[in-house]
C-alpha cells in the first residue's frame, strides 16, 4: 500500500496532472491470488484524478486488498492535492453503481472517520456482484469542491 | 481398419471426457468455489439465542402448534411444509394480493426477509403470520397467553428468556389484542397501558427468537454441483457428479456473455441476497405490489428491527440498517429479493407471486424478456438445447433434506 501511495506522490510531484492520470492507470503487477471468491489485487482501477485535476485519490479495503462480494467491508479513500498536500477535514459523500447494469449501490457507504493522513475510512459497502462498479466520492472543504470517479473491476 | 476406427472413436470419447474437466481455467476454479455451498452460520447480533438449543427446541415446538391460530390449525408448517422443502406448492399463499411462500431452508444466510425485504431477522419475520387474519391469525396477547398458560411452554420460555412478567400471567390478559389485528383487538390493546403493552412486545419477540432459533437449523444440504465442486479442487480430472449436460449449463450458468445468472445467483447460498428488477412488479389492480420500494419504508417503521427496543444488538452491529440504501427510486419499484437457487427444483412454483410453474418457465421468461427498458434484464439469444442445458443443471443444485 505504501509504496503504491509514494508512486502516486511521486508521479504528481515530478509530471503535473496529466502525468498523474497515465501513472494512475499504469497496471500493477500480478499478484499471487488464494483460492476462494472474488478478489481484486491493489492496483485494480481504485486510482482517480477528481474532475477538476485538483486532487488524485486511491480507494481500497481497510483491511487485506480482495474486494468482497456479499459482506460488509471497510474501505479507505485516500486524498492528496495534486502538489501532494493531504486533503484534511474534508466533508465525502459516497455513491455509485452499476452503469452497465442500470443499478446504484445496494447500500449506502458512508464516511465516518478521518483517519489523518488524507485518509478517511469508508464503512458500509456491501457489493453484491463481480463486474464494472463505479464509486464516487464528493469532496469538499474550505478551498474546494471537487467529484473524483473511481473505476472498479471486481473479478473472481 | 475397423479396428482403429474403433480404437479411435474410443479415444475421441476419452479425450472429450477428459476435456470436460480439465477446460476449466484458474479463473473458472476459483469462481466455482465461490459457489460451493458453506455452512458457516453468520451471526444474528438481534437475537442472542438465536444459537440455543433450547430455544431451538422451544421454537420447534411452536412451529408446528396449531393451538396458536384462531381456527387451531394452521401454523408456520401450512406454509413451510418439511415435504415440500418447507415451502408449500401454491403460486400465492394467501389470495389474491399473497406472495408465494418461500423455502425457510437456508434462511440464517439472509439479511432481509420476505419478498420485498420488508424485515431484517428471521425472529422479526416470524412475528407477522401471527397477526396476519389470512395466516394465523392469532393476536400479540393472544401468543403470549398461550405460552403463559400452558405448562410446558412456561417452563420452557423461562429457562431461555427469565420470568414472564406477573402481569402476563393473569387471565385479565386480553384475548385477542395487538396492534395490527382486526378492530376489536386493535381498540383493546389501546386500552392497555404503554408499560405492560411494553413486556407483551417483549415476550412476543422471544416467541420470534425461539422460531429463529430453530429455522437456524434447517440447512441445505450438499448438491452433485458441490461435490463436482470439490472433485475439481482435489484436481480430479475425471470427476463425474456432473454428466456432460450439467457441465454444459453450468459453463451457460457463469458465462457473462451468454447469460446474466451470476450476476444475481452468486456466492454460496446462489443469491446476492439483493434486491432486483425483472419486470414483475404490479402496478395496478388487486394484486398491487410495488416490492422493494415500499419493502424499505416498513422495515424502517418495524418496531422490532435490528435498532428497535426489543433486539439484542448492540450499537453498530445493525449494518444493514445503518447502512440501507434509503432511497426507493424507481428501478426498485417492483424489486423483489433474488431467492437461493439450492433446491430449486423442490420449490415450484416460481418468482414472488409463483407466476410461473416450472423451472422452464422461468429461463424462458429470462430467455425473452418484456421489449422494454422497465427492468433489468437483456433478451438472451439461448437454443432450445441451451434452456435444457441450465436446466438439467439449476436441477443438480438439489442436496438432502434438514431433519425437521
Amino acid at each position: 500500500m505504501k509504496r503504491a501511495h509514494a508512486t502516486i506522490g511521486r508521479c504528481a510531484l515530478a509530471l503535473g496532472s496529466a502525468a498523474v492520470l497515465a501513472c494512475a492507470r499504469a497496471p500493477a503487477p500480478p499478484a499471487e491470488r488464494a483460492w476462494g471468491g472474488p478478489s481484486a489485487e491493489p492496483g485494480w482501477g481504485g486510482r482517480a484524478v477528481s474532475d477538476s485535476g485538483r486532487l488524485v485519490g486511491r480507494i481500497y479495503p481497510e483491511s487485506g486488498d480482495r474486494i468482497e462480494i456479499g459482506r460488509f467491508q471497510s474501505w479507505v479513500v485516500e486524498l492528496r492535492e495534486a502538489g501532494g498536500a493531504d486533503v484534511i477535514g474534508a466533508a465525502i459523500a459516497i455513491a455509485g453503481g452499476m452503469p452497465g447494469h442500470g443499478h446504484g449501490l445496494p447500500t449506502q457507504p458512508r464516511v465516518t472517520e478521518e483517519l489523518g493522513g488524507g485518509r478517511y475510512r469508508i464503512e458500509g459497502v456491501k457489493l453484491n456482484m463481480v463486474g464494472a462498479w463505479v464509486i464516487e466520492v464528493f469532496v469538499e472543504t474550505p478551498a474546494l469542491r471537487d467529484r473524483l470517479r473511481f473505476d472498479l473491476a471486481v473479478d473472481y | 481398419m475397423r479396428l482403429r476406427g474403433a480404437l479411435a472413436a474410443v479415444f475421441a470419447l476419452a479425450l472429450s471426457a477428459a476435456a470436460s474437466a480439465e477446460e476449466w481455467s484458474e479463473r473458472d476454479l476459483r469462481l466455482l468455489a465461490s459457489l460451493r455451498l458453506d455452512r458457516t452460520l453468520p451471526p444474528s447480533p438481534s437475537n442472542r439465542v438465536a444459537d440455543d438449543p433450547r430455544a431451538a427446541a422451544l421454537g420447534r415446538r411452536i412451529f408446528f402448534d396449531p393451538g396458536f391460530g384462531a381456527a387451531g390449525k394452521t401454523t408456520c408448517a401450512t406454509c413451510h411444509q418439511p415435504a415440500l422443502h418447507w415451502s408449500d406448492g401454491r403460486a400465492r399463499s394467501v389470495m389474491p394480493a399473497g406472495r408465494n411462500a418461500p423455502s425457510v431452508v437456508g434462511s440464517a444466510f439472509g439479511s432481509w426477509f420476505t419478498w420485498d425485504g420488508r424485515r431484517d431477522s428471521i425472529w422479526a419475520q416470524a412475528l407477522v403470520p401471527f397477526e396476519a387474519p389470512d395466516e394465523i391469525g392469532a393476536s400479540r396477547t393472544g401468543v403470549v397467553r398461550r405460552i403463559a398458560s400452558d405448562s410446558r411452554y412456561r417452563a420452557d420460555y423461562e429457562a431461555i428468556f427469565g420470568p414472564l412478567a406477573a402481569d402476563l400471567l393473569g387471565p385479565d390478559l386480553p384475548r385477542r389484542a395487538g396492534p395490527l389485528g382486526d378492530e376489536a383487538a386493535r381498540r383493546a390493546w389501546q386500552r392497555i397501558p404503554q408499560a405492560r403493552r411494553d413486556r407483551i412486545d417483549r415476550a412476543f419477540s422471544n416467541v420470534g427468537k425461539a422460531l429463529e432459533a430453530y429455522e437456524r437449523t434447517l440447512l441445505p444440504g450438499d448438491s452433485r454441483f458441490d461435490r463436482y465442486v470439490d472433485a475439481l479442487r482435489a484436481g480430479r480430472r475425471d470427476a463425474a457428479e456432473l454428466d456432460a449436460r450439467e457441465i454444459a449449463g453450468l459453463r451457460l450458468f457463469i458465462d457473462p456473455a451468454r447469460t446474466q445468472c451470476l450476476q444475481c445467483h452468486n456466492g454460496p447460498q446462489l443469491t446476492n441476497g439483493g434486491f432486483h428488477n425483472l419486470g414483475t412488479g404490479t402496478f395496478d389492480g388487486p394484486a398491487l405490489d410495488f416490492g422493494r420500494a415500499l419493502g424499505i419504508q416498513a422495515v424502517l417503521l418495524d418496531v422490532f428491527n435490528c435498532a428497535g427496543p426489543y433486539s439484542d444488538a448492540q450499537p453498530g452491529d445493525c449494518r444493514e440498517l445503518r447502512f440501507l440504501s434509503r432511497d426507493a427510486h424507481v428501478p426498485l419499484e417492483g424489486a423483489f429479493k433474488t431467492p437461493t437457487l439450492r433446491d430449486v427444483a423442490k420449490t415450484a412454483p416460481y418468482f414472488h407471486d409463483g407466476r410461473f410453474a416450472t423451472l422452464r418457465d422461468v429461463l424462458d421468461y429470462y430467455n425473452s424478456p418484456p421489449q422494454n427498458d422497465s427492468h433489468e434484464l437483456r433478451a438472451l439469444g439461448l437454443s432450445d438445447r441451451e434452456l435444457g442445458d441450465l436446466e438439467r443443471f439449476l436441477r443438480a443444485l438439489s442436496g438432502a433434506e434438514p431433519t425437521p
